[in-house]
């Protein structure tokens, strides 16, 4: 078997910088990327034979990946309330409203659950269609589309300071 | 501004910013863990599944896969799903330990001349001999290279002559010889010799000679399969398309010198990363030299793309990636420069898109 673990190297190499960009983008944090990122080439390696089908790999081991950010979500969330601390910014600094946004988005994404983090992450940033999104993450395509909007309506509610409860309804306040 | 707009352009620069590039321990890690654990055979892995590319660190990801498969050719000797022929002994497979990226980092090679035109693993792999490391050795005389893979035995396997400009004087000389055979499809032109077992090589102005140990002809072509591409530089796809002395000017002072470009070659794209000596990447070049339409449509049809006129048969930016699509022909060549900046990609595709 030693060339195809050879060849299982060469291709986690391949796909390491993908896989790790997502777990970060999903997790909001370098350390528990790495540990997702790690755990999701050993888990595909064990689970290899299972794929038969070398065109599905990559929809393959981002769902793997998936459910090891979810994994590693759940272990960090004792710690959630330090993560919320550090990510928040000193709000008397002055600073642009583009910044802002981002800040405001960035703590809204970080209250949402693990499952909708990824529907969006998959969607925006690996440009999944929302049928792949589903097929990657094995939920139906509804359930999908119901994640994402509801985050997507989590942080455009972040961008209307003068809406009335809409602190609250991003679970900010 | 509509709210969706704002929420759209602030979501899409958020999302895309952070890090884009895993640490190589955490794969490292990965691949000391499955050591000890099987789980094959696993018939399609080795064909190598169609990987999605991402701007920036994929590229950079398949620029160390290829770092890191020479590595591992170097640590295990050589393997089937390479494509060659290991009729040798071999190492002990359960004796492998799965490579790291430490582990098989190599260092800069030492050579400038012949012995960049093969490894020594590549030697042993096509000549199918294993008698320990192989050792290559250079020298250099009035212009001509000349590199010895030997093993540890002290036996060549394969040496290479090499003149990189006003080759095609030696190429005739060598034709001209009682008895030489012409080789149909290798470079330029290419003839074999039977009484000294040399195979010539001319590709544009650089001459190349190859004997295999056996003196073989079918070694010695299968051998030039690796030394042709190497001829030019050492490229065949990308990094053709654009000098480091020419993206170091237009990267100004970010660009320095001593940069390094680095091709390869995956899934029908051909990738070039040139980066500075502080391993900044100055920029990135993808080319796909069949299927380039689709792949330029798939870019055009995404959304806030701007039509860059003037440029090749078509070319589109995309701000949020910071990719300038270029179409020519069937061609379609994809420029990330170092600052994502249009007005630096468009410089950059002035001088490579001639070349397409």
């Amino acid at each position: 078997m030693t060339g195809d673990r050879v060849a299982f190297s060469t291709l986690a190499y391949e796909v390491s910088d993908r896989l790790y960009a997502v777990a970060y983008r999903i997790l909001r944090d370098s350390g528990l990327a790495e540990d997702a990122l790690q755990n999701t080439l050993v888990t595909a390696w064990k689970s290899i034979r299972s794929l038969r089908d070398a065109d599905r790999f990559e929809a393959w081991i981002h769902r793997v990946l998936v459910h090891e950010a979810y994994a590693e979500a759940r272990s960090r969330s004792r710690q959630n309330d330090t993560v919320q601390r550090i990510a928040t910014v000193d709000e008397s600094v002055e600073e642009s409203s583009a910044v802002l946004d981002r800040d405001a988005i960035e703590r809204a994404f970080r209250r949402l659950s693990p499952e909708h983090r990824a529907v969006f992450v998959l969607h925006y940033y690996v440009g999944q269609p929302l049928v792949e999104v589903a097929a990657t993450l094995g939920i139906p395509a509804g359930t999908a589309r119901s994640r994402l909007h509801y985050a997507s309506q989590v942080l455009r509610n972040v961008l209307l300071p003068d809406r009335p409860g809409t602190l609250e309804e991003a679970g900010l306040a | 501004m509509t709210i969706d707009t704002r929420l759209d352009r602030a979501a899409r620069e958020w999302i895309g910013d952070g890090p884009t590039r895993a640490p190589s321990r955490a794969v490292g890690a990965a691949l000391e863990q499955i050591a000890d654990l099987e789980a094959g055979p696993v018939p399609w892995l080795r064909r190598r599944p169609s990987i999605v590319r991402s701007p920036l660190g994929l590229a950079m990801s398949a620029a160390a896969a290829i770092v890191i498969a020479v590595g591992v050719l170097a640590q295990v000797g050589g393997f089937p799903g390479f494509g060659g022929v290991h009729a040798g002994p071999s190492p002990t497979p359960s004796d492998t330990p799965a490579p790291t990226a430490a582990a098989v980092a190599p260092s800069p090679s030492p050579f400038s001349g012949a012995c960049t035109l093969m490894t020594g693993a590549e030697a042993e792999t096509v000549t199918g001999r294993f008698a320990g490391p192989p050792k290559p050795i250079e020298s250099e005389v009035n212009g001509r290279s000349v590199c010895l893979i030997g093993d540890s035995g002290g036996e060549v396997l394969v040496r290479l002559s090499w003149v990189r400009t006003g080759g095609s004087a030696v190429f005739d000389t060598a034709a001209a010889a009682t008895g030489t055979e012409v080789v149909e499809g290798l470079g330029d032109a290419a003839v074999f010799n039977p009484s000294t077992g040399e195979l010539h090589i001319l590709r544009g102005d650089s001459w190349a000679s190859i004997v295999a140990h056996s003196l073989g002809k079918a070694d010695a072509i299968a051998l030039a399969s690796v030394v042709l591409p190497r001829m030019s530089g050492g490229f065949s796809g990308a990094c053709t398309l654009m000098t480091s002395q020419e993206a170091e000017a237009l990267a100004g002072v970010f660009g320095g010198s001593g940069s390094r470009p680095v091709e390869s070659e995956i899934g029908g794209q051909s990738i070039c990363l040139i980066e500075n000596a502080g391993g900044e990447i100055l920029v990135r070049l993808i080319w796909v030299r069949t299927g380039g339409s689709a792949v330029f449509d798939a870019a055009a049809a995404k959304p806030g793309t701007e039509v860059v006129p003037a440029l090749g048969d078509a070319a589109v930016f995309n701000p949020t990636t910071g990719e300038l699509h270029v179409r020519r022909g069937d061609r379609c060549l994809i420029i990330l420069a170092h600052s994502s900046g249009k007005g630096d990609a468009i410089a950059y595709a002035n001088i490579a898109v001639p070349r397409m």
